[in-house]
């Protein structure tokens, strides 16, 4: 299909505002999910890629071609759109059957190719109706049914999934990632949920602020974001940041808020430090001992398979889990405020910034 | 049933039936102003004086059915096709004072029609600014040119009415349709040309098509541009009620009336579907706007050009008013005798009229707000047993013309309570009716925008139904009550159809002098009541402008 590498590709706006510079690759046959919060650049950098909007520095290679100045409908990409965009004056059929028709298809090749699409999409019984007459899901399956059909190299999704419901949309991201395996067709996808990007991707990358701040695998993302911000983003971190204290023999001694934290890393006696650690990696007891760190109890909140432990310390917010369900009890019938909590061992993620 | 749930149920009766009271109240209106009447009247057309088939048989009257046919569709060829470009130009060139621009393209139809004939004349006319260039470049002292006359002065007329009408609906649509539509049509393959025909065309005709009949109906029912630029010998369906009536035919008059509701009432129903028609698209977040110096040479003179002919046929006339106030084209001199004889008193001066003006329509817009009130409320009811005859109300401006209206008035009211001798309340009422629509759209339309949690929030604080009325729904509805209320009065104080169909010249207003100043050439008196009409038309335009914040166009 089609590699597309993205070379330092910028987007400036009248108010001063930029996005990018933007360096990514996706890689021939993948999955990459765009994932940030609104504003960061996602849907920019795919209307770039689409060529709806003009960059004004950089370059867009497809295959090592460069697109930029190639007009989006003959750079051979499908998309479907956030509003889903079908034609509303035109039948399902029609709808699917619009990029053959505009390619200038054989009237048996059109037929041919909507009704594979449609099998595939489980869409056949829709083929007649009117758009009005399907639902917001079946008009998801139409919309990636017309974007597929002139057999496009690359597919790109902005937020197709976003006004739906949480079960249908489930559903559906594990149709889009089955059809993309099949097709094996190159795919950008666009969401601000990290739920949605980690259950479809191959990788993500993660904007922030007009920039690429950190691309990888979910579990790569999860086990090592790069910065506070990824941390926190993603939400699989605890943020600490305080002061090195002592750095000897590969081990540092951290003060937060008064308290010391010790785990092994390189680091300059007197400067600022940043880590975190996952809710898992998060142990609390309710012994008292001296040489034990504390932070307030603030809620407990049973989840599937274990409770999600929200503690204040000093004024940072704690997420810890735990599956001790004797702890939980023993916590609530005592109406204990205060607890311990240590982490575990090697479980320390250090921030670059 | 116990005492206490009996009692709770009477409770519950006499609040249903005080309500009901309010909501009948404008079912009763219309049924005493306006069913009633126009019922009259259409009656004694089909059972007194000249018979319903003789009326339409004859040779005069068909001419004036197709002349009426005939210029109301030149009219809307002509409006369609120079508003669709602006509307394409609205909708999608950036430019600073958009919505100013937008706003402004309300004026026109605030305009009342005899001041755009003095606009008209001024502009386009004999001795007047065109003719004037034209008579300078040449050396000559003969005018050379005139467009405000005849045939060409009532479609010239009717265009500059109806352009803005088109512009506004027309691209209001196109900014309904979700760019990324286009998008994905553009990304599927189809090239510029694919795109509009199989994208923007289908999406914005619903659109073209209800300006094309709305167009279409103001033109048919057009009076006072006819009667002006006519000159008797061309005249519409609605001259030739009125001008039947003067003559005392009222069998011919009532049976033209009929004809004309029957045109017009269908022709308002089309309107009324086809403004249901429109695809929904989804969001429309980022609308997609080209700024001036992206185009292209030949486009940035196409847009240039079609400017130009925008702002002589449609801001000339208007401008050129204050010119028509000062210059008196027969002794070819400036004089200010158009103003001193607007504020001279007795038979020979206008200051009655000026006064008469300002008194009907203070009054019409008294009743058109106080109306208007439970009127919109009727118009949100959840019954349509109310909403539609409320609604209905609204429309029927759309669908009986104004000489309908005011032959019925006479006829059902002012004849058998004797107030023929001095119809001024029939005029006051003649305008109200006029007015309501336009206020009750404005309250309306305010109301819609009340987010019906804060009226739960006042319920649940323990406000009773009076103290939610006064303390909270009335100062968020004031703002349109105020909007309402000038839309009215301009439409009032413009009003001159009904007015000179009832008016006994003690009762002429402004609008109605105009018309009579024009007859006896005396232009510059003309421009000057034409002036001030004007310049009430602009001040209630930036009242409403202001208090609505550029969303005076959702009142049309």
């Amino acid at each position: 299909m089609v590699n597309v590498k993205l070379n330092g590709l910028i987007r400036e706006f009248d108010d001063g505002s930029r996005i990018g510079p933007i360096d990514l690759e996706v890689r021939d046959g993948e999955l990459l999910t765009l994932l940030g919060p609104s504003g960061s650049g996602k849907t920019t950098t795919l209307r770039m890629v689409a060529g709806f909007i003009e960059n004004v520095g950089g370059s867009l290679l497809f295959n090592g071609k460069n697109m930029v100045n190639v007009e989006p409908r003959n750079r051979n990409i499908g998309m479907v759109f956030q509003s889903v965009a079908l034609f509303p004056n035109m039948t399902v059929f029609e709808n699917i059957s619009f990029g053959p028709d505009m390619a200038g298809w054989k009237r048996d090749r059109t037929i041919e190719r909507v009704e594979e699409l449609a099998e595939l999409l489980d869409i056949r019984h829709l083929l007649l109706r009117k758009i009005s007459e399907v639902s917001g899901g079946e008009a998801q399956r139409v919309a990636l049914a017309r974007a597929l059909a002139t057999n496009p190299e690359l597919l790109l999704l902005d937020e197709p999934l976003s006004a739906l419901d949480l079960q249908l949309r489930e559903r559906l991201q594990s149709e889009i990632r089955r059809i993309q395996r099949k097709l094996k067709i190159t795919t950008i996808y666009v969401t601000h949920s990290q739920d949605e990007a980690f259950a479809i991707s191959d990788r993500v990358a993660i904007l922030d602020d007009g920039l690429v701040v950190q691309v990888g695998t979910p579990e790569e993302l999860y086990d090592a974001p790069a910065n506070e911000f990824v941390a926190r983003f993603l939400g699989s971190g605890n943020v600490f940041s305080g002061k090195v204290i002592d750095a000897n023999q590969q081990i540092l001694r951290i003060e937060v808020e008064g308290n010391l934290f010790e785990f092994p890393g390189e680091s300059e006696v007197g400067s600022e430090f940043k880590f975190s650690v996952k809710p898992e990696d998060v142990i609390i007891s309710d012994f008292k001992s001296q040489n034990l760190t504390y932070a307030e109890l603030v809620s407990i909140t049973p989840q599937v398979g274990s409770f999600k432990v929200n503690l204040d310390f000093n004024g940072i917010p704690i997420i810890a889990l735990t599956y001790d369900e004797d702890l939980v009890k023993r916590l609530r019938v005592n109406g204990v405020k205060t607890i311990a909590f240590s982490f575990k061992e090697d479980s320390i993620i250090i921030l670059r910034d | 049933m116990s005492l206490e749930h009996r009692s709770e149920v009477i409770a519950l009766k006499t609040r249903a039936v005080s309500r009901y009271a309010v909501l009948a109240f404008p079912l009763l209106l219309l049924v005493l102003f306006i069913m009633y009447p126009v019922a009259t009247v259409i009656g004694q057309g089909l059972s007194t004086g000249t018979s319903f088939l003789d009326t339409l048989s004859s040779p005069t009257i068909q001419f004036t059915i197709q002349f009426t046919f005939t210029q109301a569709i030149l009219s809307t060829v002509l409006a369609v096709l120079i508003g669709l470009p602006g509307a394409f130009l609205i909708a999608r060139l950036q430019f600073s004072g958009k919505s100013l621009v937008k706003a402004m393209m309300i004026v026109p139809f605030v305009l009342p029609p005899i001041v755009v004939v003095v606009g008209f004349l001024q502009m386009f006319g004999s001795n007047g600014v065109i003719d004037s260039l034209l008579m300078w470049m040449l050396g000559t002292d003969t005018s050379v040119f005139n467009l405000a006359t005849g045939v060409p002065g009532i479609i010239l007329a009717h265009t500059f009415y109806n352009v803005p009408l088109v512009l506004l609906m027309v691209s209001a649509s196109l900014e309904r349709l979700n760019p990324e539509l286009e998008e994905s049509a553009e990304i599927l393959g189809a090239s510029p040309f694919q795109r509009f025909r199989r994208i923007i065309l289908p999406h914005v005709m619903p659109s073209i098509l209800a300006a094309s009949v709305l167009t279409f109906m103001f033109c048919f029912m057009s009076f006072p541009i006819v009667l002006a630029f006519g000159q008797g010998t061309y005249m519409t369906i609605e001259a030739q009620i009125w001008n039947a009536f003067r003559m005392f035919d009222y069998g011919q008059a009532s049976s033209l009336t009929l004809f004309q509701i029957a045109i017009t009432l269908t022709l308002a129903t089309v309107y009324v579907r086809l403004g249901r028609s429109e695809n929904e698209t989804g969001p429309t977040a980022s609308i997609r706007t080209t700024s001036f110096h992206r185009y292209g040479i030949r486009d940035r003179l196409l847009i240039i050009g079609y400017l130009i002919l925008i702002i002589v046929l449609v801001l000339g006339p208007i401008a050129t008013i204050a010119r028509a106030a000062v210059f008196d084209p027969i002794a070819k001199r400036y004089t200010m005798e158009g103003f001193v004889n607007l504020f001279t008193l007795g038979s020979q001066g206008g200051f009655n009229y000026l006064v008469n003006s300002l008194f009907y329509a203070g009054l019409a817009t008294i009743f058109a707000v106080i109306l208007g009130i439970p009127l919109a409320i009727s118009m949100r009811a959840r019954s349509k047993l109310v909403s539609i005859p409320a609604s209905a109300m609204v429309l029927l401006p759309l669908g009986v013309s104004s000489i309908t209206v005011a032959y019925g008035l006479v006829l059902a009211i002012a004849v058998p309570t004797g107030l023929v001798i001095n119809p001024w309340p029939i005029i006051v009422v003649a305008q109200t009716i006029i007015g309501l629509p336009f206020s009750a759209r404005a309250i309306e339309i305010a109301m819609s925008k009340i987010d019906p949690a804060i009226l739960e929030q006042a319920d649940s604080l323990g406000a009773s139904r009076i103290q939610k009325l006064l303390f909270v729904e009335l100062p968020l509805l004031a703002p349109g009550i105020l909007v309402g209320g000038v839309f009215a009065f301009a439409m009032a104080i413009g009003e001159m159809s009904a007015t000179l169909f009832i008016a006994l010249p003690q009762n002429y207003t402004l609008a109605v002098a105009i018309y009579d100043y024009l007859a006896v050439r005396a232009f510059v008196e003309a421009g000057a009541a034409a002036l001030i009409l004007v310049i009430v038309c602009v001040i209630a335009f930036l009242v409403m402008e202001r208090i609505s914040e550029g969303s005076t166009g959702g009142t049309l």
